[in-house]
């Protein structure tokens, strides 16, 4: 079977570990051959490392054209190069406006977050995706030669890789935005550093309509900062306009895999955990005894936050100092 | 000037969750549990269409796919004040919303098209992207609002970064998520009680021949679904909250050490 894993401009190595880790689960019991493109940067060291036997890059840089239209164009061109039967890219914003329009213009059918592979029987390949907002799962097969796959973050986080020798091959493909007609005219990164860090935090404290205003995030602003780590928050503090959409954890901000998520006055709706799921250790803080959040807890306190953090943050300083 | 959204009925996640359940049958959700309305992020989508509306004038025609019964998440965009309402008649499972969609789309001429940005059921937001390739007209994402109009639209778009203002002409398919400014209006109860007597135009599938000269576009198929078994034991702190808070202390030290 060959995998054509198209690697974007927004994947840093971890990333395309991740997308190498799936690569490898999908070949996994059959020969298979796995094609890297890179476009617009250059991991190849990464690449290599991970287990490709061939690698592309493409060293024009995208910068100057619209990111997602000239990533389909040129997975387009790269699918006849290398005929895959499927082909992977991260399920990030990027990755899925551009993996559905792949598989329109492929005749193609698509899976959107995929976070695992069933192979029942020799030569057959299904997928696994989350859907209920993370609540189900559900198991798909495809029905064309070509299957296009984004992949969930933190599903492939670890995996077992063959050693290769990649084959680094240079592209020269012309790259033009082919709608030419999308230009960007203003990018407005005010949050930019704010929230950023979510995804690859190791440990998160975040807030959710419980916390009741804005200033409920204060104390855990100094909570994350005690132990090293980031602040998010579930959309209904987002929706409330306590925070900006920059600090959304679940299904429709970001995912996360913390060591330790600590969830506060977060009731816990499905969508929410969906983004959580692959936290370590889960601590929830509500007082509400029966909030869902409970459900997916390893401990909890039902108690008042703006009684209990601030003692906390104190214990916590007392005995690491 | 016409902006068409394109809605669809999902499961209701403000009703209780704690009964969820997958019909082993069906690999439906158990309908005991289900309560449907218009999907989250497609009633946004029709919010931003209407704030457009009333700002700078055109007309907002809602679109559903699906059987005869499909007509609820239609009433709701009339509720909410949209100007028309159509079905795309279809039961056919093996043919692509967006498909049906583009030809929808199609027969009432060019426009702008926005949808929201994933579903709350199977949650692949392909539609929209689909959508844009069927018609084969340009796609921008997670859109939160937008200005101008003909040959000059601005975009705001949210970013994994912040926001950023695309600019580009019509047609295109914008997928639309969610902002401050764009949540969805209550619809005023006379609003709602004229819903239903206003008139949803249907086109049936069968007319309008999605496609032309080209097969279905291939679909996955689904072998089952399941609730997966989680294995947390929820451990819960006892005592005062100064209590609680040393043993939620203690077990953070313990986690972090460990990792």
């Amino acid at each position: 079977m060959k995998i054509l894993v198209v690697a974007t401009p927004r994947d840093h190595c971890g990333r395309i570990e991740e997308l190498m880790n799936a690569a490898h689960a999908a070949a996994q019991g059959c020969t298979s051959e796995i094609h890297v493109l890179g476009t617009g940067v250059a991991f190849d060291e990464t690449i290599a490392q991970a287990g490709a036997d061939h690698v592309y890059r493409l060293d024009t840089p995208l910068s100057g054209s619209f990111y997602p239209d000239a990533v389909v164009d040129i997975a387009e061109r790269a699918c006849a190069i290398v005929t895959p039967a499927l082909l992977l890219v991260t399920g990030d914003a990027l990755g899925l406006q551009v993996a559905p329009r792949l598989a329109v213009r492929m005749k193609a059918t698509y899976v959107s977050g995929c976070c695992g592979f069933e192979r029942t029987a020799p030569g057959r390949l299904d997928f696994v995706r989350p859907v209920y907002g993370g609540k189900a799962l559900e198991v798909v097969e495809s029905t064309a030669p070509l299957t296009v796959v984004t992949v969930k973050a933190k599903s492939f986080l670890n995996g077992e890789r063959r050693p290769t020798a990649a084959q680094v091959q240079t592209l020269d493909f012309p790259v033009t935005a082919p709608s030419g007609a999308i230009t960007r005219v203003q990018v407005d990164a005010r949050e930019a550093h704010v929230g950023r860090n979510l995804e690859d935090a190791a440990v998160i404290v975040s807030g959710g309509r419980g916390l009741g205003s804005a200033e409920g995030f204060v104390p855990l602003h100094r909570l994350a900062e005690r132990l090293g780590g980031a602040v998010g928050a579930s959309r209904a503090a987002v929706d409330a306009g306590w925070i900006a959409p920059t600090f959304q954890v679940g299904q429709t901000g970001a995912t996360v895999a913390p060591d330790l998520y600590i969830a506060v006055g977060i009731s816990g709706a499905v969508q929410h955990v969906a983004g959580i799921g692959a936290a370590k250790h889960i601590v929830a803080i509500n007082t509400d005894e029966e909030a869902p959040i409970f459900g997916v807890a390893n401990v909890a306190a039902v108690a008042d936050y703006r009684e209990i953090i601030p003692i906390l943050i104190d214990e916590l300083t007392e005995k690491t100092t | 000037m016409h902006i068409f959204v394109c809605i669809k009925q999902a499961l209701d996640w403000n009703a209780s969750t704690k009964d969820f359940r997958i019909e082993p049958t069906t690999h439906q959700v158990a309908v005991s549990f289900a309560r449907y309305r218009i999907d989250q992020f497609d009633e946004i989508a029709l919010e931003v269409a209407l704030q457009y509306r009333d700002r700078q004038g055109g007309e907002v025609r809602a679109l559903t796919v699906g059987p005869a019964e499909a007509d609820d998440v239609l009433r709701h965009a009339y509720a909410m004040k949209a100007n028309h309402a159509t079905l795309v008649e279809s039961t056919d499972k093996d043919v692509s919303t967006a498909e049906l969609l583009a030809a929808g789309v199609r027969h009432y001429g060019d426009g702008i098209v926005l949808c929201g940005r994933t579903s709350s059921d199977n949650g692949t937001g392909q539609t929209g992207p689909a959508l844009a390739e069927f018609l084969g007209v340009p796609f921008v994402a997670n859109v939160v609002h937008i200005e101008g109009g003909e040959n000059e639209w601005l975009c705001r778009c949210e970013t994994p970064d912040g926001y950023e203002v695309l600019k580009l002409s019509s047609p295109f398919v914008a997928s639309v998520t969610n902002a401050d400014t764009n949540m969805p209006r209550v619809p005023a109860m006379k609003d709602v009680m004229l819903a239903h007597l206003a008139k949803i135009e249907t086109l049936a599938a069968a007319t309008l021949c999605p496609s032309p000269g080209a097969a279905f576009a291939p679909r996955t198929r689904v072998l089952r679904r399941y609730v997966p078994v989680t294995s947390r034991a929820c451990q819960r702190m006892e005592g005062t909250p100064q209590e609680q808070a040393r043993a939620l202390a203690q077990y953070i030290r313990t986690v972090l050490t460990r990792a």
